[in-house]
């Protein structure tokens, strides 16, 4: 009995021994595997960067066709053009007697326009 | 301690995986590619076979590493993918192959020395055996024998109760041991 049972230690030591050998043989699998993951990270990212892209683009042209749709009415309208005159007269009030915060908030105004027509552009060849 | 510091070392490792660090995904294969390979080739895979499997194992590891939730270990965890895809691509495979046909991608350790070729016979011999086994009996004996993993781990990997567990241990070191006494008689009178 005692016998058999040390029997089947051994015959378990055997096989946990003889199993554990090494399994692998190609060197270069590690590389390849990374190869691959660095081109899926990569796809991932482009992907996503397309998706952000359009995702910009259909605001900007939801936002530019709304605002397209709000000056349609003329109620809205009036008050449009009632504020471009209250910023025109302001604005040219301003030029004429500068003082630091109107220049501050003037080159504000001008990074902001220019910063945003480059985005609508930069969608726009994007898109195209 | 040894424990505690494979269990911190394994988090800090699936840390950084979920952060998407590469340098850590190169170590992570280094590490658990010779596992990967003997869970594929336990399946009875080509050599190709087992590669692309393996390759698919580590890539989808990396894809689902959001997912894992810690509960069981990462090799556990790995196992578990790898065997899925092994299963996946020997039920692709089985309808033009015999099993017969793939005993040639037994694992072969380099060696040169009389006592190393023998036992790179015998290592031949027991793993065209275990490959010669219904799949959850191989799956058991590699998981015990070869990964040291306990019975509840294997259960959770295999996902099914730990009393049929421990039959397909039963049956599939029965199945061996009828088919390999000899082999392993002769190597222990040698030795003792």
């Amino acid at each position: 009995m005692s016998k058999n049972i040390d029997n089947e230690e051994q015959f378990d030591l055997w096989l946990s021994t003889n199993l554990k050998i090494s399994a692998h043989s190609n060197p270069a699998f590690t590389r390849k595997v990374v190869q691959e993951m660095e081109r899926l990270k990569a796809e991932k990212m482009l992907r996503q960067v397309i998706l952000q892209e359009r995702l910009m683009g259909g605001l900007l042209v939801l936002a530019l066709l709304t605002a397209i749709g709000l000056l349609c009415c003329p109620p809205v309208l009036r008050g449009f053009y009632t504020l471009l005159e209250i910023v025109i007269i302001s604005a040219i009030h301003g030029l004429l007697n500068p003082s630091p915060p109107i220049v501050v908030l003037t080159a504000l105004v001008l990074l902001f326009t220019v910063s945003a027509m480059k985005s609508l552009w930069n969608t726009v060849i994007a898109e195209s | 301690m040894g424990k505690q510091l494979e269990n911190d070392k394994h988090s800090i490792c699936i840390a950084s995986l979920k952060a998407g660090d590469s340098r850590m995904f190169t170590r992570f294969v280094r590490e658990f590619q010779d596992m990967v390979f003997a869970c594929c080739r336990m399946m009875g895979l080509s050599e190709l076979d087992t590669e692309d499997a393996a390759s698919e194992t580590f890539l989808a590891a990396w894809q689902s590493i959001g997912k894992f939730n810690e509960k069981s270990k990462l090799s556990s965890w790995l196992w578990s993918i790898a065997y899925h895809k092994a299963v996946d691509y020997r039920r692709k495979k089985s309808s033009g192959k015999a099993l017969d046909e793939t005993i040639d991608t037994i694992p072969t350790p380099q060696t040169t020395s009389p006592e190393g070729l023998e036992n790179m016979e015998q290592q031949q011999r027991l793993w065209a055996a275990v490959q010669q086994l219904p799949i959850p009996q191989a799956a058991a004996i590699v998981l015990y024998y070869r990964e040291s993993k306990s019975i509840d781990e294997i259960a959770h990997i295999l996902e099914m109760p730990e009393n049929t567990v421990k039959t397909h241990l039963h049956r599939g070191r029965k199945e061996l041991y009828n088919q390999l006494h000899t082999v392993w008689e002769n190597d222990y009178v040698k030795k003792y």
